[in-house]
This record gives C-alpha cells, sequence and structure tokens, in this order.
C-alpha cells in the first residue's frame, strides 16, 4: 500500500521511466493500432500511467487492479477516466480472469520485492498474451545492506559488546542467497548463482535473469502446441534502473510471433537509448540541478554530448562548474527532466 | 566347456538375445491386475468402436472370475485371424500396421501382457466375420521352447463364419497375488468402480459390462451451473491430436475433487490431485496452483485427448497415468493450469466467507452455490449450441460485495529488559506491575518524541 507513503507524482526518476516508456509505445504502432491496445495496470489512486497512456497513447480500454479493498470508495472517487475498469483483488487473483487475446500492455508495477507472486503474475500472462504485446514487472531490488547482515550475526552471537563483528565474503553471500530463497523458491534461482550475483551491483542483473527465465518458460511450453509461424519470441525492450530512494527495476519486453520479427525489427525500438537487449540496464539517474542551471545545460547540450555515441565531448567553459558525471546524466535523460512546482489552488 | 559350434562364434559378438523369462518378467512388472484386466477391456472396446463407433448398445462384455480361472467374453466382432497373425500376439506393433480409428488399445503388448500378468495357461477362442481361431497355450511350456512362435489349433479363413462373432478369453492356473485378489471380496469392489470411472465414455454409449453378473453403473460427470456459475472451456488443437478442457465446480466430494484425463474416451488419470496437473502449491517448482485439499473439493477439471492414431496420445502404456514429458500433456497443462486459478480463487473466497464472521444468511457465494443446477459433461460438449450455453472462456463466478476488512486496532509489543533497571522503574512509578511501566514508558516515548 505505498500510496499512503509516498506520492507517485514527486518522484523523479519514476516520472522520467514513465515518460520514457509512453515514448517507446509509440513504436507499438508497427504491430497494431496504438488505440487498439489495451492497457493492465495498478493505478493506485494516483493513475499517472493511465493518465498518460490514455492521453498521450489514445488508449481507451484500460483495467486497474487494486488489491487494497478498503480503499475501493477513494479509488473510485480518483478514478480519471470512467473507462477504467476497477478490479479489487491482488493481481494474481485478478489476471487469470483477463481476456488477453487482444493486443496488451500489462505493467506489474510492484512496489515491493520479488516474489514467488510476482513470478506466477508473468507465467500466467505469458501464456496468454496475444503476440505485439508488452509486458513489464517493476520491483525493488535493493540488495540486503551488509550492514543488517553484520548486526544480524551480533544478535545471533549475543555480543554485547561490539555493535558489529567481521563476517566474511562467504557468510555475506549465504544471508543474502536465503533471503532470496525465502522470497522465491530455490528452483527458480540461476544454478550458477555467486556471490557478487547478489551484491547491490549484481542483484539487478540476477533478477532480471530470473523474470526473463520464468517468461521464457511458459513460451516454451507455449510454442510446444505452436506452428512454427505463430512460434512466440520474449524481445527484452526495458531493462532499466533507478534509485528515488531504494534501487528499483523495471524489466520488461514485447511478444512476438516468429512473423512478426521482422515488424520487430523494422519498429527500430532500439534507436531509443533507453530501450536495450542487453544484460546491462540503462541506469536513470537523476542529477539535482537549479532551473537556471537547467535553461544553461540545455544551451550547450550540443557542445557538451554527442548524441551519436552517447558519450560526453569535452566540456564547454560555461559548464566547468558543473560536475561532468552529472553533465552526462542530464544529457542521457534532458527529454524528460521533471520541473517540480508549488502550486496553490 | 567347449563344442565345435562354439569355436564358430565372432569373440567380438555378445549374445544378447533376450530370455523368454526375463521378457514377462518385464512386461508385467509394472502393470498392476486391475491394470491388466481393463486393458482386456480395451480390446473388447475398441471392438465395438470398430463395428459402430458411436453407438455400443447392444455389445456387451462379461468378465467371470473365481480363484481357479478368469474369463472375459464379448460379442464385440472378433479378431480376424490377419490380425492375430500379424500383430494381436506379436510383441510390439509392427510399422504400418494401421488398428482401429480412434481406438485405446495401440502399444502391442497390452493383451499378452495382460495374460501373462493373469495366469500360466490361457485359451482363445474368437470368431469373426469371415475367420474364426483357437488358441490355447500353456506359458510355462512355451518358455521352454526357443522359438518365438505361438501356434494357432484350429482356423478358418476366407470364409462367412456362421458363428455369433466375439471372442472368448480364459485363463487358467492363476499367479498366486491374482488368486489372492480374486479370493478378497473388496477387490471386486473397487475393480468394478475403476472399471466404472475408466470406461464412463463406452457405458454412456450404451456398452453393457458384467463383473461376476454384476452389471457396471455408468458415472455421469457433472458441473454445477448457472447463469453466474459457468464452467470454462477451451478446445484446440495439437498436431493431430485434438484437447478439450472443461473447468468448473461440482459438488462437495472429496475423494472426486481434481482432474480428469480421458485419451479416446478412456480415463487414464483421475480424479488427479497432485502436481501433476498443477496442484504444486505454492512454492518449489510452483509453476501452478495450490496444493489439493478439502476447500477444493469443489474442483472439476475434464479433459479429453483424442487422436484417430492413438500412438500420439499422452498417455503411459500401462494407461494409468500420462506420458509427463511429452509436449501434448506439457501444452496442456499450461492451459489447465491457466484455466483452474479463477475457479481456486472462486473456491477460496467460499472458504472466506465460511470462517469469516458473515451471518448464515449473508453468505453470498454460498447463496449463489446453492442456486446452481448440475449438468452433465457429455451435454455440455453435445453440441455448439450448448457449449454457448453453459460455458465460458474463462470461469465466471459472481464476487460477493466487497467489505472492507477491519484493521486490527492494537498490537502487542514486548522485550526484555535488566531485572535491576525494571525494579527502579517501577519504584520510580510507584508500581508493582511491569504491565503499567511497559505502557506508561511507551506512553512518555510517545508524547516526548513521536510527533502528534
Amino acid at each position: 500500500m505505498s500510496f499512503r507513503k509516498i506520492n507517485y507524482k514527486l518522484r523523479p526518476a519514476k516520472t522520467v521511466e514513465r515518460k520514457m516508456i509512453t515514448e517507446s509505445f509509440r513504436k507499438l504502432s508497427a504491430f497494431n493500432h496504438i488505440s487498439d491496445y489495451q492497457y493492465i495496470g495498478f493505478g493506485s489512486i494516483y493513475f499517472v500511467d493511465f493518465v498518460l497512456f490514455h492521453k498521450h497513447l489514445g488508449i481507451k480500454k484500460m483495467i486497474s487492479i487494486e488489491k487494497d479493498a478498503n480503499a475501493q470508495s477513494r479509488v473510485e472517487f480518483n478514478k480519471p477516466f470512467s473507462c477504467i475498469d476497477m478490479h479489487f483483488d491482488t493481481s494474481s487473483n485478478v489476471l487469470p480472469k483477463l481476456e488477453l487475446d487482444r493486443p496488451s500492455i500489462i505493467w506489474l508495477d510492484y512496489d515491493g520485492k520479488l516474489s514467488t507472486d510476482c513470478l506466477s503474475d508473468l507465467s500466467t500472462t505469458c501464456s496468454n498474451l496475444a503476440p505485439g504485446s508488452v509486458l513489464m514487472a517493476t520491483l525493488n531490488v535493493q540488495a540486503e545492506s551488509i550492514i543488517n547482515i553484520a548486526k544480524d550475526e551480533k544478535q545471533e552471537e549475543g555480543d554485547d559488546d561490539e555493535i558489529y563483528v567481521s563476517v566474511g565474503k562467504e557468510e555475506i553471500f549465504e544471508h543474502r542467497l536465503k533471503i532470496l530463497e525465502e522470497q522465491i523458491s530455490r528452483y527458480k534461482i540461476p544454478a550458477d548463482i555467486e556471490a557478487k550475483d547478489l551484491t547491490p551491483n549484481g542483484l539487478p542483473k540476477l533478477i532480471a535473469r530470473i523474470l526473463e527465465n520464468e517468461i521464457s518458460s511458459a513460451l516454451d511450453t507455449r510454442n510446444l502446441g505452436l506452428d512454427d509461424t505463430e512460434y512466440l519470441y520474449f524481445k527484452q525492450l526495458y531493462n532499466i534502473k533507478y534509485e528515488d530512494g531504494a534501487a528499483m527495476l523495471t524489466f520488461g519486453g514485447i511478444i512476438v510471433s516468429a512473423d512478426q520479427l521482422d515488424t520487430f525489427d523494422s519498429a527500430n525500438f532500439f534507436e531509443l537509448p533507453y530501450c536495450t537487449p542487453e544484460k546491462d540496464a540503462f541506469h536513470i539517474k537523476i542529477p539535482n540541478l537549479t532551473t537556471k542551471e537547467v535553461v544553461l545545460l540545455d544551451s550547450q547540450i550540443h557542445e557538451a554530448y554527442d548524441f551519436k555515441d552517447l558519450s560526453l565531448k569535452a566540456i564547454p567553459k560555461p559548464l566547468k562548474f558543473i560536475n561532468s558525471s552529472e553533465i552526462k546524466s542530464y544529457a542521457e535523460i534532458y527529454r524528460f527532466y521533471p520541473t517540480f512546482t508549488e502550486s496553490i489552488w | 566347456m567347449s563344442n565345435g559350434k562354439q569355436e564358430n562364434i565372432d569373440p567380438a559378438t555378445i549374445e544378447a538375445h533376450p530370455t523368454k523369462e526375463f521378457f514377462i518378467t518385464m512386461l508385467t512388472r509394472d502393470l498392476s491386475l486391475k491394470d491388466a484386466i481393463g486393458d482386456l477391456v480395451d480390446n473388447c472396446v475398441d471392438g465395438a468402436r470398430a463395428l459402430s463407433p458411436d453407438n455400443y448398445s447392444g455389445f456387451e462384455i462379461f468378465i467371470d472370475y473365481d480363484d481357479t480361472k478368469f474369463k472375459i467374453r464379448d460379442n464385440c466382432g472378433g479378431i480376424d485371424i490377419n490380425t492375430a497373425r500379424n500383430y494381436a500376439f506379436r510383441f510390439g506393433r509392427p510399422t504400418g500396421f494401421t488398428g482401429v480409428k480412434g481406438s485405446v488399445g495401440q502399444f502391442g503388448i497390452g493383451m499378452k501382457r495382460s495374460l501373462f500378468k493373469i495366469g500360466k495357461e490361457f485359451s482363445i477362442i474368437s470368431n469373426a466375420e469371415e475367420s474364426s481361431f483357437k488358441l490355447d497355450v500353456d506359458v510355462e511350456e512355451w518358455q521352454k521352447t526357443s522359438e518365438w512362435e505361438f501356434k494357432l489349433k484350429d482356423y478358418t479363413e476366407n470364409k462367412k463364419n456362421l458363428q455369433a462373432r466375439g471372442t472368448e478369453i480364459t485363463i487358467q492356473k492363476l499367479n498366486k497375488d491374482v488368486k489372492s485378489d480374486f479370493n478378497n471380496s473388496l477387490f471386486l469392489t473397487s475393480l468394478k468402480a475403476d472399471l466404472e470411472l475408466e470406461n464412463t465414455y463406452p457405458l454412456s454409449k450404451g456398452l453393457t459390462i458384467k463383473i461376476n453378473n454384476i452389471p457396471l453403473k455408468k458415472r455421469t460427470l457433472e458441473f454445477s451451473y448457472s447463469e453466474v456459475i459457468k464452467p470454462a472451456f477451451e478446445e484446440y488443437k495439437h498436431g493431430l491430436v485434438s484437447v478439450k478442457i472443461v473447468a468448473g465446480v461440482g459438488e462437495e466430494l472429496l475423494e472426486d475433487g481434481g482432474w480428469y484425463l480421458f485419451c479416446n474416451g478412456r480415463l487414464v488419470l483421475g480424479p488427479e490431485q497432485t502436481h501433476i496437473t498443477g496442484w504444486t502449491g505454492g512454492r518449489g517448482t510452483s509453476d501452478g496452483g495450490p496444493k489439493y485439499h478439502g476447500q477444493y473439493m469443489r474442483f472439476r477439471g475434464y479433459v479429453f485427448f483424442e487422436a484417430d492414431d492413438a500412438s500420439l496420445l499422452p498417455w503411459n502404456t500401462t494407461k494409468n497415468g500420462v506420458d509427463y514429458d511429452s509436449a501434448v500433456f506439457k501444452q496442456a497443462r499450461q492451459k489447465m493450469i491457466n484455466i483452474m486459478k479463477p475457479v481456486i480463487t472462486f473456491l477460496n473466497k467460499m472458504k472466506e466467507e465460511r470462517e469469516g464472521d458473515t451471518s448464515e444468511k449473508d453468505m453470498f457465494l454460498k447463496k449463489q452455490m446453492e442456486g446452481t443446477q448440475r449438468v452433465n459433461v457429455a451435454t455440455i460438449l453435445d453440441s455448439q449450441a450448448n457449449l454457448a450455453k453453459y460455458t465460458t472462456k474463462i470461469f465466471q463466478s459472481p464476487s460477493p460485495p466487497l467489505r472492507p476488512v477491519p484493521k486490527p486496532t492494537d498490537v502487542t509489543i514486548s522485550y526484555k529488559i535488566p531485572k535491576v533497571d525494571a525494579d527502579r522503574g517501577k519504584r520510580h512509578l510507584n508500581t508493582t506491575s511491569n504491565k503499567a511501566l511497559g505502557e506508561f514508558s511507551f506512553k512518555y516515548f510517545m508524547e516526548m518524541e513521536v510527533d502528534n
């Protein structure tokens, strides 16, 4: 129930991600009229994604899943369009009931960490989704902090004098692995897992891999009964990492049939720098800049950044007082850089 | 030991012919007596199917046994002498043999294996349309000979047979375990129940089967149905196999809940309540739903695999299970899991309602269930019009009115502190109660440190 804790609209990286994803959906017109897609998501009480996709893409068939039955009247009050069909139940109860044989965009924007239910949602949807459909999941991928591990070790030993005791690499690995095994079963964890896969840098990649395995496995089973031309592939489009607090990962892609592979290539998703088929995630970093700095950066952006190579050029003199890594981060997302202002209604 | 013959053997060659004894042991090893009898019945049913695919009335199968012999007799057409020569008594099915379309006997081992399982002496009398034969085999004598042959005793062929058509198999010198089962009166009960379930379809098409003169009853496979509670139906082709899946809710019977899998009308598995049909439990290899237990006893799912060539169907050779690794079954299983999930959700909600504080008269889902009527699966599958009337693509069930879940208002906090400190605290508060100290100190903390 994170809407009571956080206002979704004020998460800058999330805002940027939503705008990027909206832009990338325009490429779906290679497959179908975008307005023919149905959108299935978790609208909460803010419905930010619903408003974006409705207004920018013209999607009118929309389904929002809300697990908190207590919020029913509040959610209904905040629903921005009457075309949004509300389902008050958990996603694992609602998704199997939905008809997915029309082109669909499903964004499972979980607040929490990976769980058995998330994986089951992915396999349910993948075994039903029509070709040309998009499936995405957003999860908290924050690795267990080693400070917490050290504290836990201390409690087990009952040592009152030291707050932190030293823990070895192996103990950190075992501890983190145990946490993951509690979230999902060990049958879902790749057999070749190593300590580095569970570190803050490794975990997003590992979780992306677990999600992809689940998707592929559901499609493989589905393919057993299909002809060569109908054969279904998962093409990864989104592997996006950001931090508005905890580390978050959005992983997803499009399901295409064998006879749509050419269409997929011609849609050219990967000309968008934030769409990637790679294992390394695209990282949204939001530099903290004043409005004056933003205006300055925009005026110098072509001098500072090579949009072909996606790399920094020599820093122009007027920008010298801004950190070069911040200039790079800004250049990567400047089209989507959010502006928050207070307004009094 | 040396003889002239041995010198001619290529020293690089290893003799690998199976002994007959080994062959018989391996063949019968995993076969239960009930499955062996079931297999013999399948052969009779195939005979009836060849003569009249859609209506079996008038066809009869009589099974009679006591502790000295077993006999199965039918009027289902008899075994043609060429079939006997080329197929029925050969081990394995010759390439190119075309059996009965949509048959249930396919592996080319069924009948022989069943005969070996039951006893050591068998006799077969068959009267087909234009041929007849009699075959007597003493298995112990046959084992001693080196030839892999059976000799027909009498036979006629290529002329109109005036005898009533049919097959009669008598088995004597019963194996020890078989004799003990035949002596057990409960065996008849469970054989009857198994054959009734396995042959649900042939029985519903008019076939008569009697065991020791007791007729088998046809079982009906039913769903609960109303305008708001409808079973889900899905139909598709996997290569040359056509598959139909129907799932929904039925009567509250613990032992009947689960999936039922049919191959060409023959039940091969069911009621199935394990991971095989998706009752995996939430964890582990968890690709399915919850494990089967009481609250799901209303679940009913029926899967019908049909193919002209029965070897394409996902069953095992003893016909009491599925070929778990076959592509046909794997694909069906994924669809079964998808189709069952909304039913499971509905049954979970019924359980919540039963166990919640809802008064009997306010039980919305229970009332909805009471408003259903029963409908037979055969009726549902009978016509497109009935499919449209009784089924939907995804299981339909009404949603109860949403009721806010009351949140707990109070929680208990407990922790340990040194006794000396607690005693000092209590003296300061002028109390002897740990509880009072705890409550006071928490209240103090909230007032001083936490905003209101």
